[in-house]
């Protein structure tokens, strides 16, 4: 489904990535684990088409498709899906329309026809259950006055409802308590099938107690220095990322 | 054609406008159109000297030969024509004004509710009814607007509204002022006489349409009076041509515990000026000033706006909102004057903008004058570009970025929308407002 060759970005100036390579199959979990600074938020947004981040080398493949040639909306047509670190509040846009908005924007690229407002209250409604979020919420503007347990939610609402094929969960776990963690992790076990996807960007191997992944990769400065399965998480609990920073330093720099 | 020029052609068709008053011209309404006049060829139009105009150039205005608009032939043709490019208020009596001129016959006279009385101006004239020394005819205030000074003269079209005291209209009032393509540009000179007594409440929606390219210049004066207690909602659509000269006067004098508000949407116009004047005139008076400006292309909207407290205790709030594309200017001034006697005042003002072009401009100015001491005055001004985390952020869900700009203006926008009392008026504008703004991220 993804599959990354070498790829390296930079943010004003600045080498963040310098060679990852990473591929995902449908039906997998990957966790990316990493110390801070280390490039995680970087790959979510290069991903996911922030502007910001510029590719230098390599490339991303997604069903076949180069991904880093479509723009950030047709990223999210094609079904990449990016879970905010920071959800962002838009005043004055209501959290319905702004759900309307976005899934008719993919249905319609997809030449699908588009939702009415019956049809697409129904379907929130439902999809809401699935976070514990009252309805309440669909008034609102987005994300404006919302707690952070809150704006987690409703960024893995979006998730529910626009169906991607490819998530990517940026450091979902950060400044949730226990019962917002377990109903986020829950929210995305469910949404799990084995034709979809996550990358799961997190500091912590908590969430990963939640949402079982397939693979762990370890990211150090800018590059995948070691992959392994669930226990590599509970390993780096155990002895924090020093022992893995020296892995690095001992691979020879790329000429 | 030079401003001087400009002038001595008002001159010259005032002298052919005299001629078709035939008995009126004795009227002491009439005495006033000559001062007006010579008070108009004195002062002459305003220059970028002068500090109310300062960020106007009025060049492409008085450079053009407007002829006088002739009365247009009242047809059913007309007011569907009118219609097809007004807003659709479901529940409003339409007054229909085309060319400057009222069409009684085309408009819902027949259904007005009770305590309210529109009069032809033309008809309230011909009995010399029409109050003279009201705010848009004083001598000070005319000489220092010149454009008031030229509607003054030459008034003759309008009409005049007054409400009874005690009276509740529910229904609004929509006045539609449809501009007619013409081969050669002409000038209208309307002016609107609202009256509302004591303990009255009405809702009047004044919006002007041209057809597309059209080029007139409508120079407009209306003049309100709120009674005691009475509340007002004055609700403005500029709507014009761009290729239009809208120029217009808003004269507003609030009495004891009286509510004016003042809600503006302006679109439309190549040059366009809209000024208001309220005066908070009695104790616990309340001034409401909201408004929207939206141009496009090379649109030049100049947006000033005057809260005068005479008395004390008065309160006004004041929120203008610009976003501007392409190669626009916008300006806002807004001066809040505060008499010596005006102690507790509380006057609050803001004017935010969005910039969405590198080649578009605004000049803001919160302009306070302040004569009491126990007064409260906010005043702030910003202006911004979209904000690239929002806009990302819908990005990501699948919407495309001309989508994204326009829903994020809209929010910015729809704000003063939501300040209209009226739902079904919210409805007819928000859709208006949705489309302006889809056009201007199409490009």
């Amino acid at each position: 489904m993804l599959e990354i060759r070498n790829l390296h970005a930079r943010v004003e100036g600045k080498d963040i990535l310098q060679g990852i390579n990473l591929t995902v199959r449908p039906g997998e979990i990957h966790a990316i684990m990493g110390p801070n600074g280390s490039g995680k938020s970087t790959l979510a947004g290069v991903l996911a088409g922030r502007e910001m981040y510029e590719v230098t080398e390599g490339e991303v493949l997604y069903r076949g498709k180069n991904l880093l040639e479509l723009e950030p909306a047709a990223r999210a047509c094609e079904g990449v899906f990016l879970a905010f670190q920071y959800p962002v509040e838009i005043p004055g846009v209501s959290n319905t329309y702004f759900l309307k908005a976005a899934l008719n924007a993919v249905r319609k690229y997809h030449g699908e026809e588009e939702y009415d407002s019956f049809d697409f209250l129904a379907l929130v409604k439902e999809k809401m259950k699935l976070v514990e979020m009252d309805p309440s919420f669909l008034n609102r503007p987005v994300n404006e006055g919302f707690s952070g347990g809150e704006k987690k939610r409703n960024e893995i609402l979006q998730m529910a409802v626009l169906n991607p094929m490819l998530s990517i969960l940026d450091e979902t776990d950060s400044g949730l308590d226990i019962d917002a963690l377990r109903i986020v992790a829950n929210g995305v076990n469910k949404l799990h099938t084995s034709d979809n996807a996550a990358v799961v960007v997190t500091h912590y191997q908590r969430l990963l107690d939640y949402i079982v992944p397939d693979f762990v990769h370890v990211l150090v400065n800018g590059r995948i220095v070691k992959s392994g399965d669930k226990d590599l998480a509970l390993h780096l609990e155990d002895h924090g990322y020093d022992w893995v920073k020296d892995i690095q330093e001992s691979v020879p720099e790329r000429v | 054609m030079t401003k001087e020029q400009s002038i001595h052609s008002y001159q010259e068709q005032f002298a052919a406008f005299e001629k078709t008053l035939n008995g009126e011209s004795g009227s002491s309404f009439h005495a006033l159109r000559r001062e007006a006049l010579l008070q108009f060829a004195e002062t002459g139009f305003p220059t970028l000297r002068n500090e109310d105009w300062r960020y106007t150039n009025l060049n492409p205005l008085t450079g053009t030969a407007f002829a006088m608009a002739i009365q247009p032939a009242e047809s059913a043709m007309l007011r569907s024509q009118a219609k097809a490019h007004a807003l659709r208020i479901p529940d409003a009596l339409t007054l229909l004004f085309v060319d400057g001129h009222f069409l009684p016959r085309l408009s819902d006279l027949g259904s007005l509710p009770e305590g309210l009385e529109v009069r032809d101006l033309p008809a309230v004239l011909r009995e010399d009814a029409l109050p003279v020394g009201s705010a848009a005819t004083d001598a000070t205030v005319m000489r220092n607007n010149p454009f008031t000074a030229l509607n003054t003269a030459f008034t003759r079209q309008g009409v005049t509204l007054s409400v009874r005291r005690n009276a509740l209209i529910e229904q609004p009032l929509h006045l539609l002022f449809f501009s007619t393509p013409a081969a050669t540009p002409f000038v209208a000179h309307p002016r609107v006489v609202i009256d509302v007594e004591a303990n009255a409440q009405c809702s009047f929606v004044e919006q002007y349409v041209g057809d597309p390219g059209a080029v007139y210049f409508n120079n407009v004066v209306t003049d309100v009076h709120v009674g005691e207690n009475a509340v007002v909602q004055h609700i403005k659509i500029q709507d014009e041509s761009t290729a239009a000269f809208h120029v217009a006067a808003n004269y507003a004098t609030v009495a004891r515990s009286g509510h004016y508000a003042n809600h503006y949407i302006g679109l439309g116009g190549a040059l366009l000026r809209n000024a208001i004047h309220a005066v908070l005139a009695g104790e616990g008076a309340h001034c409401t000033m909201n408004g929207v400006y939206i141009p496009g292309g090379v649109q030049h909207m100049d947006h000033f706006t005057v809260t005068d407290h005479a008395v004390p205790n008065c309160t006004s709030h004041e929120l203008y909102k610009g976003i501007l594309t392409d190669e626009t200017r916008g300006v806002f001034t807004g001066k809040i004057i505060v008499r010596q006697d005006a102690q507790k005042t509380d006057a609050r003002q803001a004017n935010n903008n969005l910039l969405l072009s590198e080649n578009a401009q605004i000049d803001t100015r919160p302009q306070l004058e302040i004569y009491a001491d126990d007064v409260k005055c906010t005043h702030g001004a910003t202006v911004g570009r979209i904000n690239d985390d929002q806009l990302f952020y819908l990005e990501s869900r699948g919407i495309d970025r001309a989508q994204a700009g326009n829903i994020l203006s809209y929010a910015f926008a729809s704000d003063i929308v939501t300040r209209i009392p009226l739902a079904s008026l919210r409805e007819a504008i928000d859709d208006r407002l949705y489309r302006r703004l889809e056009e201007s991220w199409k490009k």
